[in-house]
């Protein structure tokens, strides 16, 4: 194996493993955006992952599964918004109790689903792009749900910096009661903003099960929510950066394997901390470089909104 | 005018409903799915608290988790979220796992303790020193340090017990050699309890003690809250960050530390199933108030060992633990914030009606 | 929160039924899994092997499983707790269970445990072994046959005795009918992680090899990934040529009921006693699991002899002199392996490339 294939190998692994992480943590920074913090991205990645098999393979169609995955994601991120904005809980708390109720539904659930044979995704060249040299066939190479993943950034960036609902979502995000004298609904935007991130992380469970696994599993996202909420402030809120934290998560994990393979003589257990260690490393330098710039978040985040006080 | 004992008792019987609420929501849930609450309730209830070994296995199973949250809570206590508890649990386990393994077998017991308490401690600060360098200095959320640092830990353990310090004798196992009978905490009599849960306990008040009566406190409550004022008051904030992320890097490792000493007997991989995770969720349900910590620790340790009987007598998958677990957090969480407000707004529909 | 408290005092002494354990005439006996039992792979096995005790001995065996049992402080809890509903016997169906089960042992001498593929000796205490690797090896002579560019992948969850064991004898066995292939090995360190196993798969198909074998709790994943790249697979723990119709080779499976069944009957017989067992191809406990169709009908017929052979004790796997991959003699010439030896492997043969974490 030459260098150069080596390299293309290893960058379409890394747009692989860091696709799910990718469309969770673009989930969340939409989210938090709008003030709210969803720490319940696993349990929802997991909701997804399983609804996506069981629509698959029961009516044996990705598309209805994908939106059965969205919808899934969509109905549990209500769940979340109304528990923050009705009952005004603790949001830490309640995105850890959502994980831990929905690892154990879906583990509940999907007893009927291990080992099923269930129609999974495959790869589809992209016809003309995937010709290109190197970048053909590391991003072009893949399948819809990644191809997907192209659109939904810029796509997201867009909603956050380009409408008049980005506009909203900041607004209750840095100053909920001013924008609600605006005349902006702070229930109504952090809804939306609440269920559009759980789709994302539901569609990243099911990139997951569908791609990945092609089927189900206990566990299957084994702490990818997690760290798709930790690249969030990696990413300081912007969809892009975390485009970048998630490939860079990505990467050192196709690499660390692919070294495996080649031959490298490292214990697997200090290669296998590479994407944790290489994610801390990148945060630490581009923060040296722009040591000026406070990246902080939206200031009312997870700060419960109290119309009447 | 209505007294403030009134308010405070309707407040705390809104807070009784609330859990009593949570449990009757899941009991629905569970006639729903055919199954009788009363005898799964009773199952957990008398298999976490109904005989002394259950109420030892409830202890047994709360030390680390009360460990993890005290940590949880000092730093919470200056705004730090350190969900790294999990990975500086584990360090404390590698510290005084290097101690035991080290020093020689004659060690008096209470020196060897003494010794792996330290290391422990040394090994847990320490790691919580980087998301807290990182935090000051660079301005880093310390959060998502932390969080990746947990992997970290877990990986260091697996090359340690798989690589350098792997048991010689039974080859290929992945763990370390046996302590010697020094290295072993001294347990209740004829139980798993052991000293660890005391030095929790200790903590805990003393902790109570430090955040309630003292200077040290008082700082760290305003630069918590208010940031802003403590730059104003010049609080020397870089420093107080520090200490308390050592701080509670030091007590999470203690947790490691009793875990391996008096639990396991030598460092393995499946040390904590979670217990940091477990803790820092513990110490959100308790509002960072150490005493509530300790009530809050027993009561879910007596949880997740009564859970067992789901599965020995009921019958259900380990699923049903979490489900369980994760429904009553969430009722709890929603029902105590609508109920304080109804009750809020009764004392004050109560006062209205004394004044006129 | 105090209240909190009061509340679960309150349920606690109101509601507080006599616990009686409810006397019967069966026996009880208690399983700990490691694991989700419906893993479709290692747990899943263990579990079928109960439910087929449970249904042979209906009636004079009652067993109670926990699962997701933490090899750790808590493996000793529920064993008491087994204990304490009347569990006479306990099966202990993962490696990491002997420390907890020698203290339980020690302080309840009436209760016979089961502990599997550790070594250790008490009155009460009986331990099992699973060569896998002897359906390993004929898996690896699958491989060495049908491999073209001689490079075959091994995707491995853990580097500990049973999986060394797996891989090397798997390398042996290709080695057997092809002395230029090479066997690489990539581990997961995960038990169960479906997205970095088939990327580990997909890893080590980039690097050229033609032929897939894994031990990873839960086997669908790679078995697919494996023939969505166009690359033979072996399967591991359960027979699943469904999920690779084109590139399934064959695979090594398990059979607990029979040996779990034939405990139980002895412990309702009073003849059960403390000793080791080991379960094979001979005894029927480990399996080749059906061949693909990509398997020639001659290399079938191969396959088979060599198992015969393997089943009347004329073909050891291990068999000396045996030397590692950095030429050190493991084994002397006509040295055969026994129990410990091969609970302690810590190397790779010849033929078998990857790391070994090591000290």
């Amino acid at each position: 194996m030459d260098d150069l294939a080596f390299i293309t190998a290893v960058a379409a692994g890394m747009v692989r493993s860091g696709t799910p992480v990718l469309l969770a943590a673009v989930g969340e920074c939409l989210t938090e955006r709008s003030g709210i913090l969803n720490l319940g991205m696993e349990g929802i990645m997991l909701a997804g992952a399983l609804t996506a098999v069981i629509v698959s393979y029961l009516t044996g169609n990705i598309f209805f599964a994908i939106i059965a995955a969205l919808a899934i994601g969509a109905l549990i991120g209500l769940l979340h918004a109304f528990l923050c904005l009705y009952f005004h809980v603790n949001q830490v708390a309640t995105g850890i109790a959502v994980t831990i109720l929905l690892s154990g539904i879906t583990a509940f659930c999907g007893i009927d689903y291990v080992g099923k044979s269930i129609h999974s995704i495959s790869a589809y060249k992209v016809p003309w792009l995937s010709e290109l040299p190197f970048f053909g066939s590391v991003f072009f190479n893949q399948d819809i749900l990644v191809y997907l993943s192209y659109a939904i950034v810029p796509l997201t960036y867009f909603l956050i910096n380009g409408t008049r609902f980005g506009l909203s979502l900041k607004a209750v995000g840095e100053e909920p009661r001013a924008a609600a004298a605006a005349g902006v609904s702070v229930f109504r935007t952090r809804c939306i903003a609440t269920a559009l991130g759980a789709m994302l992380a539901a569609l990243g469970g099911a990139y997951l099960s569908l791609v990945y696994a092609q089927g189900w599993t206990e566990n299957i996202t084994a702490g990818r929510g997690w760290i798709a909420v930790g690249l969030v402030m990696f990413a300081s809120w912007n969809p892009w950066k975390a485009v970048l934290g998630a490939y860079l998560f990505g990467l050192a994990i196709s690499l660390q394997l692919r070294l495996q393979a080649a031959g490298a003589d490292v214990s697997p257990y200090l290669l296998g901390m590479a994407p944790y260690l290489l994610v801390i490393l990148v945060l630490a330098v581009s923060k040296l470089r722009q040591k000026k710039i406070p990246a902080a978040g939206p200031t009312a985040l997870s700060i419960p909104y109290l119309p009447q006080v | 005018m209505l007294s403030k004992a009134a308010g405070a008792m309707i407040a705390f019987s809104g807070s009784i409903a609330s859990m009593l609420f949570g449990f009757v929501a899941v009991g629905i849930f569970l006639l729903l799915s055919g199954r009788n609450p009363a005898t799964i309730y009773t199952g957990i209830f008398t298999g976490a608290f109904g005989d002394t070994f259950c109420l030892s296995e409830t202890l047994v199973a709360a030390t680390p988790i009360m460990f993890c949250a005290l940590a949880v809570a000092i730093a919470a206590r200056l705004g730090l979220m350190n969900i790294g508890v999990e990975g500086q649990l584990l360090f404390g386990a590698i510290g005084s796992t290097y101690v035991a393994l080290t020093m020689p077998e004659t060690t008096p017991s209470w020196l060897m303790l003494l010794l792996m308490a330290l290391s422990a401690c040394v090994c847990g600060a320490l790691f919580a020193l980087i998301p807290a360098l990182m935090r000051v200095f660079m301005d880093i959320n310390e959060t998502i340090v932390s969080l990746l640092l947990n992997y970290v830990a877990a990986l260091t353990v697996e090359y340690l017990i798989h690589g350098p310090w792997q048991d010689p004798t039974t080859t290929s196992w992945p763990q370390t050699m046996a302590f010697p009978p020094c290295a072993e905490m001294p347990h209740l009599e004829g139980s798993r309890v052991h000293l660890g849960l005391l030095v929790a306990l200790i903590i805990g008040f003393l902790l109570m003690l430090v955040l309630h009566s003292t200077k040290f406190g008082f700082k760290a409550k305003v630069i918590g809250s208010n940031p802003q004022a403590a730059l104003y008051a010049k609080y020397p904030l870089k420093r107080y960050l520090i200490v308390a992320m050592l701080l509670s890097g030091a007590v999470a490792a203690l947790a490691g530390f009793s875990q391996v000493s008096a639990i396991e007997g030598r460092l393995r991989s499946g040390l904590s199933p979670g217990y940091g995770y477990t803790g820092f969720l513990v110490c959100f349900l308790a509002k960072h108030n150490p005493i509530t910590i300790i009530v809050v620790s027993i009561l879910l340790g007596g949880f997740l060992s009564g859970a067992d009987s789901l599965q020995l007598s009921e019958k259900l998958p380990f699923a049903t633990v979490n489900i369980l677990q994760g429904m009553i957090f969430i009722f709890l969480l929603a029902s105590e914030n609508a109920l304080k407000s109804w009750s809020e707004k009764l004392r004050l529909k109560l006062q209205a009606a004394e004044a006129s | 929160m105090p209240h909190i408290l009061f509340v679960f005092l309150v349920i606690c002494f109101t509601v507080l039924p006599v616990y009686s354990a409810n006397e019967q005439k069966t026996v009880k006996a208690g399983f700990l899994f490691v694991g989700p039992i419906n893993d479709y792979g290692w747990n899943c096995a263990q579990n079928e092997g109960r439910l087929f005790v449970e249904k042979k001995l209906a009636g004079k065996i009652q067993t109670v499983a926990v699962e997701n049992v933490p090899e750790s402080a808590e493996a000793e809890r529920v064993m008491e707790r087994m204990i304490a509903q009347g569990a006479k016997i306990i099966f202990a169906t993962s490696f990491g269970y002997l420390e907890p089960v020698l203290k339980v042992a020690r302080r309840h001498p009436d209760v016979k445990f089961m502990q599997l593929s550790r070594f250790d000796k008490r009155p009460n205490l009986r331990t099992y072994f699973y060569l896998h690797y002897q359906g390993s090896y004929l898996a690896g002579v699958v491989a060495g046959r049908m491999s073209k560019k001689n490079k075959i992948g091994f995707v491995a969850a853990h580097p500990v005795p049973p999986l060394l064991q797996s891989i090397n004898a798997f390398a042996l066995g290709v080695r057997s009918v092809n002395a230029k292939a090479t066997v690489k090995v990539v581990w997961t360190n995960k038990w169960v992680d479906p997205a970095v196993e088939a990327e580990a798969a997909k890893g080590l198909i980039d690097n050229g090899i033609d032929v897939l074998a894994f031990d990873q709790s839960a086997p669908v994943t790679i078995v697919k990934t494996a023939e969505s790249n166009k690359t033979y697979v072996i399967g591991c723990y359960t027979d699943d040529c469904q999920f690779a119709p084109n590139y399934w080779l064959t695979g090594v499976s398990f059979d607990w009921g029979p040996y779990y069944a034939r405990i139980c009957q002895s412990v309702l017989d009073g003849t059960w006693q403390e000793g080791t067992d080991v379960c094979d191809i001979k005894t029927g406990n480990v399996k080749l699991s059906s061949f693909g169709k990509a398997v020639p009908e001659p290399l079938r017929k191969e396959v088979a002899a060599a198992k015969e052979k393997i089943a009347n004790g004329s073909l050891v796997v291990f068999a000396g002199p045996l030397k590692d991959r950095e030429g050190r003699e493991r084994l002397s010439a006509g040295a055969k392996p026994n129990i410990k030896w091969l609970a302690g492997m810590n190397f790779f043969v010849p033929g078998v490339e990857g790391t070994l974490p090591k000290n």
